[in-house]
């Protein structure tokens, strides 16, 4: 039964992450039915950021009092959300708005071609093996019935959850939260309601550039490192819950991304960890094979 | 000039097609002004292009002395002209009140905004009844009625309506129509394009006669109607 | 004499020719395939499956070259069949993503079957594949590919590809249009998968991926995606580009990223646009059936609004964002 709740824990915390960069894909799709292959690597880039903004720091690691800890992480986090924040806002001006709108290839090569830049990049400037990121919450494991969960893993959750509760409150409850959801449908009509579209969507890049730079952090402190090649797999399988989840609700990627994880984390656990990633494709074939327009349907494309 | 609306030398490509061969038209103020045309004349496309969303279009057109064609559609829409698209295009997935609101994204005084939404669910109850529900579950006419009100929302001085009978019931049609007068009533301009040329000549004061792209035929809406061409081919002899 | 002449090209030059050549062989396959409209976003795995079956009966079963490839030809055919059957009543991104997803699993079975040789891949293969070996087969399917632009078959699967309503109007029979040509891309693909495998001499679960399909694709649409010259330049110029740039290992993917993402949002219709007398016609010949009336109604053809001017129709209604 501890194992079951272990798995769970563990999938809930991995399925979190999946979900924020999914909601960042989905939010891209949905509104400006682009395919941004660079998100994943946007993704890579904020955990980079972390692995400078630490070392720069000299941050001590362990050792650390807990609010002094948690600072540390908030500065970071922010100043990684600045920088995707402004890759998002320039790709989006060189690469998203003058491909937008046209063929749906279109967008995702250019997209491709920035994601082949930015990985080489990161290559080139950080080198081909994966880095070592300091950790920057003190270390501490809670044993709760047996169940082992460490406060980075809950550290990840948390920022997760915000970060979802955030994008909901802006979607539902601001101004242009409303505007987005009506370009998301009907891009004409909302520009002729006085909503300026560019704006928008630039806005909605930015937002789903800091969601990934976000996830980034978290899950670069998580595992300790940052890879330029870690944004392709993560990227996939999120890219499989907004395919399987439909880009009609928001909510429905964020359970997606939740089942994902806690599956995979069930099929490691309990069956065998070579399978882990053949979950994503398996449940992408399910489902489209039932319900082409995903499990909780999307806007007509 | 004295017209409100001017257009001149409209003229609108998809592709290799011309849908509209150079056209002028005009709204004075204070008028409802209609186009009719067979499906496919090329109406919808004289609208959309006013309202700034057609890629490829030449000619002047001006809206009190400020030139429009360069102008995306928000800023259209900020100068004072409001669509109400074929086919209501309300957005389903927001509710009725979220709708209205779109339809004043561009004004900025939030009481203005809750002022002119309560006028326009006075003056379509049942848009207030239904204030809550999600846009897509209203029936046809209610989203007609949705589209206006949205339309409403901005204080335009001119209002664009394209088809709005269609696929609309006749007594649902004829209430629109009669609406059309208490909107002209409250200072506002219309330019629709309609098909049915009957409900669009009772209160038109000027109508346009479109085919394949080009103005055949102007005047009056009593003159309009008197006409033999209009009575033969739209209005059944 | 061909050998006299490969003797003075450096044996780098030889290899990216070769493999660009490989390469067009299957881009050509997403051509056709895609001819009348489909995306397919799995041609590395119909080339994967054509390579194995090839790979399998020569390394195993001693058969000979040329009939293993054509037995990889009609292992890519059947598939590309398959695979159009059933995605004929999807819409254009569902049908896609099932080919996306096919892709994948095809490469999931791949690293599960140890047969050919599960997660290490299959080896042995014995190498088959010559410059003139490739390059007789790429101007085979060029010459197929040019006499398919201007048949019946190529307009009305142009036709197909512009607006399907309006080509059943017409009296195409498109399910029948569709699945040919796809079948046909599959085909050409599978040709490319055993020459390639040969040349390679292991064929992995992995080169039947996403990675690999979508570099095809982009190859397809990079160069124009209307004419066969487009894919065949496009395949050709994005495999030897790199190669071109080989001063630093990172640098030059760099600026193969630039110049890709550049060239793509500067001509947003693909490198190679020479717009077809089929295309044209096919378009033309619509309108004339509506007579009277001028221009699509913006309205009527929300799901399969077609720019004539830009890239090819197959994104939703956003004219005028």
């Amino acid at each position: 039964m501890e194992q079951f709740f272990q798995q769970l824990i563990n999938g809930i915390m991995i399925g979190s992450t999946y979900a924020v960069v999914a909601l960042g894909f989905g939010l891209i799709f949905s509104v400006m039915r682009v395919v941004n292959l660079a998100h994943p690597e946007i993704f890579m880039v904020g955990a980079y950021v972390a692995f400078v903004v630490i070392t720069r720091l000299h941050v001590p690691g362990q050792g650390l009092g807990v609010s002094v800890a948690v600072g540390v992480f908030l500065l970071v986090l922010v100043l990684a959300m600045v920088v995707t924040g402004v890759v998002g806002l320039v790709l989006e001006r060189l690469v998203v708005r003058p491909t937008r709108g046209t063929y749906i290839l279109t967008p995702f090569i250019a997209t491709s071609g920035v994601s082949i830049v930015l990985q080489n990049g990161a290559q080139r400037v950080f080198g081909p093996d994966p880095v070592r990121v300091p950790s920057v919450i003190p270390a501490h494991t809670f044993v709760v019935s047996g169940v082992r969960v460490t406060s980075m893993q809950i550290t990840t959750v948390l920022t997760a959850v915000l970060i979802m509760l955030a994008l909901r409150y802006y979607v539902y409850r601001t101004r242009w939260g409303r505007a987005t959801r009506a370009v998301a449908e009907k891009p004409d009509v909302a520009a002729a309601c006085g909503v300026n579209v560019n704006l928008v969507s630039q806005l909605t890049v930015s937002i789903a550039s800091i969601m990934a730079g976000a996830a980034g952090v978290t899950l670069g402190l998580l595992y300790s490192s940052a890879a330029p090649f870690m944004g392709l797999l993560f990227g996939l399988k999120s890219f499989v819950c907004m395919l399987v989840a439909g880009n009609r609700y928001i909510e429905a990627i964020m359970a997606v991304g939740l089942l994902l994880g806690v599956v995979e984390a069930m099929v490691t656990g309990y069956v065998s960890s070579n399978l882990r990633d053949a979950v994503a494709f398996a449940l992408l074939l399910a489902v489209l094979f039932f319900r082409p327009q995903g499990l909780f349907g999307s806007y007509e494309v | 000039m004295n017209a409100l609306l001017q257009v001149k030398g409209l003229e609108v490509t998809y592709g290799p097609v011309r849908a509209v061969k150079g056209i002028d038209l005009e709204v004075p103020k204070g008028e409802i002004r209609a186009i009719l045309g067979a499906n496919g004349a090329g109406k919808s496309s004289i609208i959309r292009a006013i309202m700034g969303l057609v890629k490829s279009r030449r000619g002047t057109l001006t809206l009190a002395d400020r030139e429009l064609q360069r102008l995306p559609p928000h800023m259209v829409n900020q100068l004072g002209i409001a669509w109400v698209p074929e086919g209501r295009q309300i957005f389903s997935t927001l509710t009725v009140h979220e709708n209205l609101l779109m339809g004043a994204f561009g004004q900025r005084h939030a009481q203005e905004v809750r002022a002119r939404q309560e006028q326009i669910m006075e003056l379509f109850p049942i848009l207030k009844a239904r204030q809550a529900q999600l846009g897509g579950s209203l029936s046809g006419g209610e989203q007609q009625m949705l589209a206006i009100g949205r339309a409403l929302m901005s204080n335009p001085v001119l209002l664009l309506m394209d088809e709005p009978s269609l696929g609309l019931a006749p007594r649902v049609v004829q209430y629109l129509f009669d609406l059309t007068r208490e909107i002209r009533a409250r200072g506002i301009s219309i330019l629709m394009a309609e098909q049915n040329a009957r409900q669009a000549l009772r209160v038109a004061d000027y109508a346009y006669l479109l085919e394949v792209g080009e103005i055949r035929d102007s005047g009056p809406a009593r003159d309009m109607e008197a006409s033999e061409r209009v009575r033969q081919v739209y209005l059944g002899g | 004499m061909l050998r006299s002449i490969l003797a003075h090209v450096p044996a780098f030059w030889v290899v990216t020719l070769i493999t660009a050549g490989i390469n067009a062989i299957i881009t050509m396959g997403v051509y056709f395939s895609n001819a009348a409209g489909a995306l397919s976003a799995c041609h590395a795995a119909i080339a994967g499956m054509g390579a194995y079956v090839g790979a399998v009966l020569t390394t195993n079963f001693d058969w000979p070259f040329l009939l293993a490839l054509l037995a990889g030809v009609m292992v890519g055919f059947l598939t590309g069949m398959l695979l159009a059957l059933v995605t004929l009543r999807m819409n254009e991104l569902v049908a896609g993503l099932t080919t996306l997803a096919f892709g994948e699993t095809m490469v999931i079975i791949a690293f599960n079957l140890d047969y050919i040789g599960g997660a290490n891949g299959f080896i042995g293969i014995p190498l088959e594949t010559t410059f003139a070996a490739v390059y007789i087969v790429l101007a085979l399917v060029v010459f197929v590919a040019w006499r398919f632009d201007r048949s019946r078959l190529g307009y009305a699967a142009r036709a197909c590809r512009d607006n399907a309503h309006a080509a059943a109007a017409m009296g195409i029979n498109t399910p029948w249009v569709k699945t040919l040509v796809f079948a046909l891309g599959g085909g050409i693909a599978g040709a490319g998968g055993v020459l390639r495998a040969h040349y390679v001499l292991v064929q992995n679960p992995e080169d039947m991926g996403f990675f690999f399909s979508v570099n095809y694709l982009i190859f397809w649409v990079f160069g124009g995606s209307y004419t066969f010259w487009g894919p065949l330049f496009g395949a050709m110029f994005l495999t030897i580009l790199p190669e071109l740039l080989r001063f630093s290992l990172y640098d030059r993917f760099i600026i193969y990223g630039v110049i890709l993402t550049a060239i793509v949002i500067v001509r947003l219709q693909g490198v190679i646009t020479r717009v077809p007398l089929g295309r044209r016609s096919a378009v033309r010949a619509w309108w004339s059936r509506r007579e009277g009336s001028d221009g699509p109604a913006p309205t009527q053809s929300r799901r399969r609004h077609s720019q004539p001017s830009s890239a090819p129709g197959l994104g939703g209604s956003q004219g005028s964002r």
